[in-house]
């Protein structure tokens, strides 16, 4: 398939999401290498200051440089996003397997509560999962993985109600395969596809509840840099120096365009052609 | 029909009963202690007991949840523990904020995006097309309280023609500083929503133009206004209902994020608030109330769908 100008049409938005994403993912993890300044270091007499020579991006209430604690920041709230898209996309493919592929009482009580914590939004089901468990990065993970969970299992079982009938299945069945082997061998493959596209999808909405619960203060704590604490605390002086608030803004919304133009993308792969 | 909307409230009642159940024992059981939350490190051990003894959380579990059941039945859905105000009236004093807010955010969305998606779809492939196709890849992505914080920027802060906190009015002013106060965060919740419907009203009348009565009526002679206006616009509109539904229950969510940008009183701010404090009692009867409020809604936009396409039979 020679490269021509109809491929790079396709695919024109998924490459700038590419580039967008990895240029801040690179940036995150070089950040110990690339940020000028320790994002934890306070230096009271330069406090709230715009962009300057000394200060890229400015300096927030504490005197702590504005452009190291976004990089820094970076890590932290990508890290939640990933970690927490990957635990609940691996127990939601199982309960989805499991609610799917089995049609007795047990399947029937996981979509029953399923569908209940579905009718929460995400950020009231993310904040009461922070109040039961508390804050701080590792329960943020947890709160946002629990939130995602029943959207995984209902996905999963979808796709595995419409493999199930292929006669693929009947005939491993048939020459006594385990239900455990079936899965592994035949269902997983066949379903990994649409279960990856939304995980790239919702990627975008962990990282987006991650700074919400950040900002609200229910969810990775200061003086930790995540997107979401930096807004938390720079929300504080934003009428003094709005800048400090905005710099994050624009590099989340950056990052969650990128997942969402990659996303995109990704789904329509997925979907049959038709236009 | 009756019986549907009949099993559909008692639906209702029986996840508000659960999710208040689940609630009441995650957080008696839960790994946090609840007195331990609400005050803190620097509790004395004396004001640790007065408190537990308050909530009752001395008395055993089963007690607890007979008393619980039976404040439920009694309708009596209880009172914050912070400000002792019952919960019911908390929560009609800020519905009003919320209910503007969510109906402003429908009404930008509905109203803006529909021309737009129109434009976009006779125009297909035109610098419109282009121009509206990329305002809606950004309105879809980012996140409405990110929105919300640029639109407070720009409109409060650079250009200082809106205003950001509430001032206390009376009189002809109050109504003026009310509107005043729900433009940005209208438009804050509102641009997903239209976004979703630019594109939505884009693809549904795409499709609805290929359809043969379109070219019959094309055929007839009818000027193309006519033909999409009267003809093609009707018959897009269905997949926008059914889409409504679903974007009231995200727009939910956003506009809890939106309440606490701008910080407008609202429900979702009222459960963030209650959350955050601690307040145990608040938080059990605003969740129970919350899930009974989703099944009512989808139970209203599901009727909606039955009217709207005569094909749809309830069992």
């Amino acid at each position: 398939m020679r490269i021509n100008n109809k491929i790079i049409k396709k695919n024109l938005t998924m490459g700038i999401g590419i580039l967008m994403l990895l240029g801040v993912v690179i940036v995150s993890i070089l950040a110990p290498w690339v940020s000028p300044y320790d994002p934890d270091k306070v230096d009271i007499l330069h406090r709230i200051e715009s962009s300057s020579a000394t200060h890229f991006l400015g300096t927030d209430l504490l005197g702590r440089d504005i452009f190291s604690r976004i990089i820094f920041g970076g890590r932290y709230s990508l890290f939640v996003g990933f970690i927490s898209i990957g635990t609940s996309m691996i127990l939601g493919v199982f309960f989805g397997i499991i609610a799917g592929y089995y049609s007795g009482k047990i399947s029937k009580l996981i979509m029953w509560i399923t569908d209940i914590l579905l009718s929460f939004p995400l950020i009231i089901f993310g904040a009461m999962v922070g109040m039961i468990f508390g804050p701080g990065i590792r329960n943020t993970i947890l709160a946002i993985a629990i939130a995602f969970l029943p959207r995984f299992v209902r996905i999963s079982r979808a796709a595995v109600l419409s493999v199930k009938e292929e006669v693929f299945i009947a005939a491993a069945k048939s020459i006594g395969m385990s239900d455990f082997r079936i899965f592994r061998i035949h269902l997983l493959p066949n379903i990994s596809s649409s279960i990856i596209v939304m995980a790239v999808i919702w990627l975008s909405d962990a990282i987006t509840m991650e700074v919400a619960l950040s900002f609200i203060g229910l969810g990775v704590q200061p003086p930790t840099p995540s997107w979401g604490t930096l807004l938390n605390d720079n929300m504080r002086f934003f009428l003094m120096q709005p800048m400090g608030v905005i710099w994050p803004c624009i590099v989340i919304a950056w990052t969650v365009q990128a997942l969402n133009l990659i996303g995109d993308r990704f789904r329509d792969i997925l979907d049959p052609k038709m236009r | 029909m009756g019986s549907y909307v009949i099993r559909c409230i008692i639906r209702a009642f029986v996840s508000m009963f659960i999710v208040a159940t689940l609630v009441f024992f995650v957080i008696r059981v839960g790994p946090v202690d609840p007195v331990h939350y609400i005050l803190g490190n620097y509790a004395t051990a004396e004001s640790y007991r007065s408190i537990r003894a308050e909530l009752e959380l001395d008395l055993p579990l089963h007690t607890q949840y007979a008393h619980f059941l039976n404040q439920l039945l009694k309708g009596d859905l209880g009172r914050s523990y912070i400000n002792k105000e019952s919960v019911v009236s908390q929560l009609l004093s800020v519905l009003p904020y919320t209910l503007e807010l969510l109906v402003a955010g429908i009404l930008i969305g509905i109203f803006m995006g529909m021309p737009l998606g129109i434009l976009a779809a006779i125009k297909q492939n035109s610098i419109f097309d282009h121009i509206i196709r990329i305002i809606t890849m950004v309105g879809i992505s980012i996140p409405t309280f990110i929105f919300g914080i640029f639109l407070i920027w720009i409109f409060s802060l650079k250009l200082k023609l809106l205003p950001i906190c509430s001032v206390e009015s009376v009189g002809t002013d109050y109504l003026k500083n009310r509107i005043l106060l729900l433009i940005l965060p209208a438009f804050s919740c509102g641009i997903w929503m239209l976004a979703s419907i630019t594109r939505l009203m884009r693809s549904s009348l795409l499709d609805v133009l290929q359809k043969d009565y379109i070219t019959v009526a094309r055929s007839k002679g009818l000027p193309e206004s006519v033909v999409v206006l009267k003809h093609a616009l009707i018959n897009s509109l269905l997949p926008l209902i059914t889409y409504i539904g679903i974007a009231i229950n995200i727009l939910l969510g956003s506009a809890v994020l939106t309440e606490i940008v701008f910080t407008r009183p609202g429900v979702g701010r009222l459960i963030i608030d209650s959350i955050k404090a601690g307040d145990f009692p608040m938080v059990q009867s605003l969740i129970m109330l919350y899930s009974a409020a989703v099944v009512i809604v989808n139970l209203l936009v599901d009727l909606t769908y039955s009217i709207v396409d005569p094909r749809i039979v309830h069992k």
